[in-house]
């Protein structure tokens, strides 16, 4: 084919376009990232976060975050002094710059050491004009950590009363304002057990893509290699039943388990057993992919395995099975899959915080009064990531597996 | 390909040495006996249609995996048991519960019901003991208790230390009249330890019960209701002398004015809820309402979501396009990403004030939509999310498909002068879109039973004016379901039962629909 002028200009017109859709596609994804390292939960900004902050990483991380927030007060005309309260302590600071700063009596011994800092600032008509020196503070529990201070820094104990001077720069004029920018020790403690939920999400898909691996597979090789009546029938019956997914009867599955709770303690309401269990209803889909495998697999191993004596059991785990691998490690990645993702039955049948996983459990940062959006974000990322990777490493292979089904994982 | 059936079934179990033999037997023995046990329990609960399933999985379970010749049905059984448990049963439990008024106010059996009041007592104020509260060493409190002469007295008791819920069993002895050391508490003391002698039960050397009836008083606890000796559905009331009867009809017991006596039990309504759905004010219009979105939701995702795939692979398998690996990663992330993650973040960037979708619209045409407010955008809002969920796995499909399309088409079409725009309608489409017909259908029926994206993303809102109970403009009908069974604080399983039930019907067309496109081979 030659390379027309109007060929090239579609080549570019098609680079504009993916390139254009990529960007609309990469577009939330880089948002969430964003949002994770900003400062505040909800608040506006570039996608290259300008007050890049850890905070939300680790509360996502289940570590209470200990930070300085920034703050300012501004002389009134007639004070000849203004008071602030620093996290740590209580400060006076004066017009000439003497300030004197009480420290607070009593600190949890977990959030130390709390760093805040006190200067002053010049200004007219909201333009700064001048500032002084900065005073950083420091709150130390023991001497390690006051060793462990950084030079500069003003090593404060807790019940300590410290004065001192700001020393005041010769072009601090006295026609603008006089304000005091300050900073707010302050501690923030998880909101939520983002680490236990995920631990929770991956408990239950392995359990259960495990539970199904095994269920199926051994049903699987009934149907692929075993006569027996009625075959065709239950096989059309599970080809119907696999297109009802298993939250539609949600009602009585609940129903189900409140009832067996109460003679089986792990399989009642609010435990994962009964989660775990509940996922097995969607076997029918994985035993009709693997049944299309084996039949791929030429019989004639088997047979002349059955031939020098393996029993049936023999034949299939010896035989079959290794030569199944990739089909097992789709429907494997599969149920997995779709245990992570899945919400409607984890939402019925889990109740305590402890005990949900991370897709029920990540809809309590939305709540209509305060929705924690960077404490979501970086939660999202963290649990998100390691899927998403999984996911991309595995997708060629599981291509196959899924236009076989015809679901969605 | 070779009879799959041809491996000589050789079931064996001889060969199988002792010890592994004694395993087995043993393993199998230990469950069944313990499915037993649990069938027991649940036929002593009242529970008869568990307690005769577990039964009958016990007794198959024991039969097929110690029965040496029934070799294929230990491969089948595992799984199809499976099925049959977690699939088939609560499917048509489900139909079953949507006969039934199972939900708020009758969440228990009748038996539990009957159980319940006949479990209930009342304070028999002729059987009263005069009653004093006297100090004893280390905060504790004895208390006294006179009638007729008789006096008795308890042990020291931590009234405080009682919590809530608890009914310590209080023992008494009888003593002489008069022999106390210590005064009697005044009236506010007593008062004061309230809530603990409340929660205490006295019981005298003869057996009698007492409560707390009064400041001054004790009072013996007697059963309230006891069951006619020929009519066990009638109660009689001992404290009042009248009577309450089951009424089957309304799932309550009711007295001789025909009040209802809580709590309620779970008894047949026939086509009620049916009934309700269809001609219930509160109810048709939603229904009808969701019922339509709901099939627009799911063609239209479908639709959209497959012009897109297909004109995205189409793109990509353009051999003149470089770094089409790049672009694929990058367009397939929207199905790597677990879904419930991208639809919150969705949630998060419609957000109508903070969100950056309008902060964009805002600054590009000073448009600030209030995606969760409106029916209108709200369902644009989720139809954009759901279509941003769904097209890498149609391009995918569509790719597949792509390959088995032969090239000599497109040269024969370029010499009689088609074009590019031409090429697309008239051969590939065609072309791919045939053998992915069984596929879209599945997705149709998985779109449309997409509870998720709706709940994570609107939870349904907003709300139709005039819905009681309320339904939302985007909910589907299951999440119309869901939020009757699970959501607003209702509990109406009878009813959700039955909209379920009416999914089930479309789903079961779906799926003979599937399978008359897919003609997969069975006779294997």
């Amino acid at each position: 084919m030659i390379k027309t002028t109007s060929v090239r200009a579609r080549v570019w017109a098609t680079h504009a376009f993916l390139i254009g859709f990529s960007a609309l596609v990469l577009f939330p994804l880089a948002m969430i990232i964003s949002i994770s390292f900003r400062e505040g939960n909800f608040a506006r900004g570039n996608l290259i976060p300008q007050n890049f902050t850890l905070e939300h990483w680790t509360l996502a991380l289940g570590q209470t975050y200990v930070g300085t927030r920034n703050n300012a007060t501004v002389f009134s005309p007639e004070a000849e002094s203004v008071r602030a309260s620093l996290g740590l302590g209580r400060v006076t600071v004066e017009r000439d710059g003497s300030w004197a700063l009480d420290v607070q009596t009593s600190v949890n011994p977990q959030h130390f050491p709390l760093d805040s800092h006190i200067q002053l600032t010049n200004f007219q008509a909201g333009t700064e004009l001048a500032r002084s020196e900065r005073i950083d503070f420091r709150l130390v529990a023991n001497e390690e950590q006051a060793a462990a201070a950084p030079e500069g820094k003003q090593v404060v104990r807790v019940g300590e009363q410290h004065q001192g001077q700001i020393d005041l720069p010769d072009e601090f004029a006295r026609i603008g304002g006089l304000r005091l920018n300050y900073g707010v020790a302050f501690h923030t403690p998880p909101p939520f057990p983002v680490l236990t939920w995920l631990w929770n999400s991956v408990k239950v898909a392995f359990s259960s893509a495990f539970l199904i691996l095994g269920l199926a597979t051994i049903s699987a090789y009934a149907f692929a290699r075993m006569r027996f009546n009625h075959k065709t029938t239950i096989l059309r019956g599970m080809l119907i039943l696999q297109m009802f997914p298993p939250f539609l009867a949600l009602v009585a599955l609940y129903n189900l388990f409140d009832r067996l709770g109460d003679y089986v303690p792990w399989l009642g309401i609010d435990t994962h057993g009964a989660y775990i269990l509940a996922m097995v209803g969607g076997i029918s889909l994985m035993i009709w992919m693997i049944i299309g495998y084996f039949s791929t697999i030429d019989v004639s191993l088997e047979e002349a395995a059955a031939m020098d004596g393996a029993t049936p059991w023999q034949t299939f785990y010896r035989i079959l099975l290794p030569l199944s691998v990739p089909i097992l490690a789709v429907v494997f990645i599969i149920s997995f899959i779709n245990a992570i993702n899945e919400f409607a039955l984890a939402s019925a049948l889990l109740r305590s915080t402890d005990k949900l996983t991370l897709a029920v459990g990540s809809t309590n940062y939305f709540h209509p009064q305060n929705t924690l959006w960077g404490n979501y974000a970086a939660a999202a990322v963290l649990s998100g990531l390691p899927i998403t990777v999984v996911f991309l490493i595995m997708q060629r292979f599981l291509v196959s597996g899924l236009t076989a089904g015809g679901v969605k994982g | 390909m070779a009879d799959a059936n041809a491996i000589p079934i050789a079931p064996d179990s001889a060969r199988q040495g002792p010890a592994r033999r004694i395993a087995h037997w043993l393993f199998t023995g230990l469950l069944g006996v313990g499915m037993f046990w649990v069938a027991t329990l649940m036929f002593f609960n009242g529970d008869l249609v568990f307690a005769v399933g577990m039964t009958f999985l016990a007794g198959l379970l024991l039969y097929l995996y110690l029965n040496p010749r029934i070799y294929v049905g230990r491969y089948v059984f595992p799984g199809l048991a499976g099925i049959g448990i977690f699939t088939l049963f609560p499917l048509l439990y489900s139909v079953y519960i949507s006969f039934t008024n199972y939900g708020d106010g009758h969440m228990v059996t009748h038996e539990r019901a009957t159980q319940y009041h006949l479990s209930r007592t009342y304070l028999d104020e002729a059987g009263t003991f005069d009653f004093e509260l006297h100090p004893a060493e280390d905060e504790r409190y004895r208390m006294v208790l006179r009638r007729d002469g008789d006096k008795y007295i308890s042990a020291p008791v931590a009234l405080a230390a009682i919590g809530e819920g608890q009914r310590p069993l209080i023992e008494t002895r009888a003593v002489a009249p008069g022999s106390l050391a210590t005064e009697a508490l005044s009236l506010r003391d007593v008062l004061a330890n309230r809530s603990g002698l409340q929660r205490v039960v006295v019981e005298l050397p003869h057996g009698t019960e007492l409560r707390y009836s009064g400041p001054r008083a004790f009072g013996a606890l007697r059963e309230r209701y006891q069951q006619d000796a020929d009519d066990p559905h009638v109660l009689h009331d001992q404290q009042t002398g009248g009577a309450i009867t089951a009424d089957f009809e309304r799932g309550y017991y009711v007295d001789d004015e025909g009040n209802r006596v809580r709590p309620g039990f779970t008894t047949h309504v026939g086509w009620d809820n049916y009934t309700r759905i269809f001609t219930d004010r509160g109810m048709m219009a939603p229904f009808f309402e969701i019922f339509v979105w709901t099939i627009f939701f799911g063609a239209v995702t479908v639709f959209v979501a497959y012009g897109l795939g297909v004109t995205l692979a189409c793109l990509l398998n353009w051999k003149l396009i470089r770094g089409s690996v790049v672009y694929r990663i990058l367009m397939i992330l929207p199905y790597a990403v677990p879904a419930f993650i991208s639809i919150q973040i969705f949630r998060g960037l419609f957000n109508q004030n903070f969100g950056e979708i309008n902060l964009i619209l805002e600054v590009l045409f000073g448009l600030r939509p209030a995606w969760f407010t409106e029916p209108a955008l709200a369902r644009t809002m989720v139809l954009i999310t759901n279509i941003w969920l769904g097209y890498p796995y149609m391009m995918i499909l569509a790719l597949g498909m792509l390959q088995s399309v032969p090239d000599d088409l497109y040269e024969a079409a370029h010499i009689e002068g088609s074009g590019v725009i031409n090429n697309f309608f008239r051969i590939t489409l065609p072309l791919i879109t045939r053998p992915l017909i069984p596929l879209l259908i599945a997705a149709f029926a998985f779109n449309f039973n997409n509870l998720v994206v709706i709940q994570l993303l609107t939870e349904g809102g907003p709300n139709i004016v005039g819905s009681n109970p309320n339904a939302g403009h985007t909910d589907l009908l299951v999440n119309y379901a869901f939020r009757l069974a699970f959501q607003d604080g209702t509990q109406e399983f009878g009813l959700a039962a039955a909209i379920t039930t009416l999914i089930f019907l479309l789903v079961a067309g779906l799926s003979m629909l599937y399978i008359r496109h897919a003609r997969i081979e069975m006779a294997r």
